[in-house]
């Protein structure tokens, strides 16, 4: 984010901008989600999994000033395995809900 | 000995390039992780008693779904302002994205006190002596608290017209608070009843 900022702001408005509208389409469909049918436990599973993305979007967003430095980038790759695989799972959950 | 392979008292003050170090970026991260906690243990006593409650109710039962979402759509929005401003090079657009993060800020707190109104005066109200109510305004309450010490943090940025490393360290603070709100949002506004 903001540590490690450079003076070239209108050049990195184009990614903050898409990653704004990637979290207001994930809340979106967080509200379509709560309000669609089906059973509560597969409503709570999707909404888990968009959670972890809005989070672990939010967190790279925050962390996204020193691509160059080790430490941001390694912490940055951690969370992106780890949201990956949760979402993976929840996806998988809600997929095997649905086959039953 | 060779005065390189010796740290000196001045190394700790500078990283290997010689910049000096963020201290007041560090000092947020620490802070910040510690607040974590405080969230944390929050949402782990709301998950307990959610769980171990014999009957909750429905959230769209009694929330204002439709101005939550736009409450958030504003809070997501302002962290990009404040990430903006972080990286605005001149003072004037600085303080542009800070007032535009404060407008957003305060619409967000502007909107939960109108919620709480809502709540308060409602057919059936939801109060704090009840479990349901207790968790809700704990915890949004305690979200808000972090908003409005935002909010004055920006007043004063604004008014004093600080340096950009001083804005680069309050924007973390605001994005956790807007990290904070995400699943604020998901566990008592969205989740639904078993």
């Amino acid at each position: 984010m903001t540590v490690g900022a450079t003076d070239d702001a209108p050049s990195r408005r184009g990614p903050a901008l898409a990653t704004y509208a990637v979290l207001a389409a994930l809340t979106a469909a967080e509200v379509a989600v709560a309000g669609a049918g089906g059973a509560a436990r597969d409503r709570t599973t999707a909404l888990a999994g968009l959670l972890l993305a809005k989070a672990g979007i939010l967190l790279a967003f925050s962390l996204r000033g020193s691509p160059r430095r080790p430490g941001p980038r390694l912490a940055l790759l951690a969370l992106v395995v780890a949201v990956g695989f949760a979402v993976v799972l929840m996806l998988e959950a809600v997929y095997r809900a649905g086959l039953r | 000995m060779d005065s390189t392979l010796t740290p000196t008292a001045s190394d700790a003050l500078t990283t290997p390039d010689g910049q000096p170090r963020r201290w007041g970026a560090i000092g947020m991260w620490i802070f910040l992780a510690t607040d974590a906690m405080g969230f944390g243990g929050l949402f782990i006593a709301y998950g307990f008693l959610r769980a171990r409650a014999a009957t909750w109710p429905d959230p769209r039962a009694h929330l204002g779904l439709l101005g939550a979402a736009a409450m958030t759509f504003g809070l997501l929005a302002s962290a990009f302002t404040v990430g903006e401003a972080a990286r605005a090079a001149s003072p004037r657009a600085r303080a542009g994205w800070l007032a535009a993060t404060l407008l957003l800020g305060a619409a967000f707190l502007g909107g939960e006190v109108a919620e709480y109104a809502r709540l308060w005066t409602a057919a059936t109200p939801v109060r704090l002596g009840d479990l349901y109510g207790a968790t809700f305004y704990v915890l949004t309450g305690y979200h808000g608290l972090h908003v409005a010490a935002g909010l004055i943090w920006l007043v004063s940025a604004l008014w004093g017209r600080s340096p950009r490393r001083s804005v680069e360290v309050g924007a973390l603070y605001w994005q956790f608070v807007d990290l904070a709100w995400t699943p604020i949002f998901t566990f008592l506004y969205l989740v639904p009843a078993r």
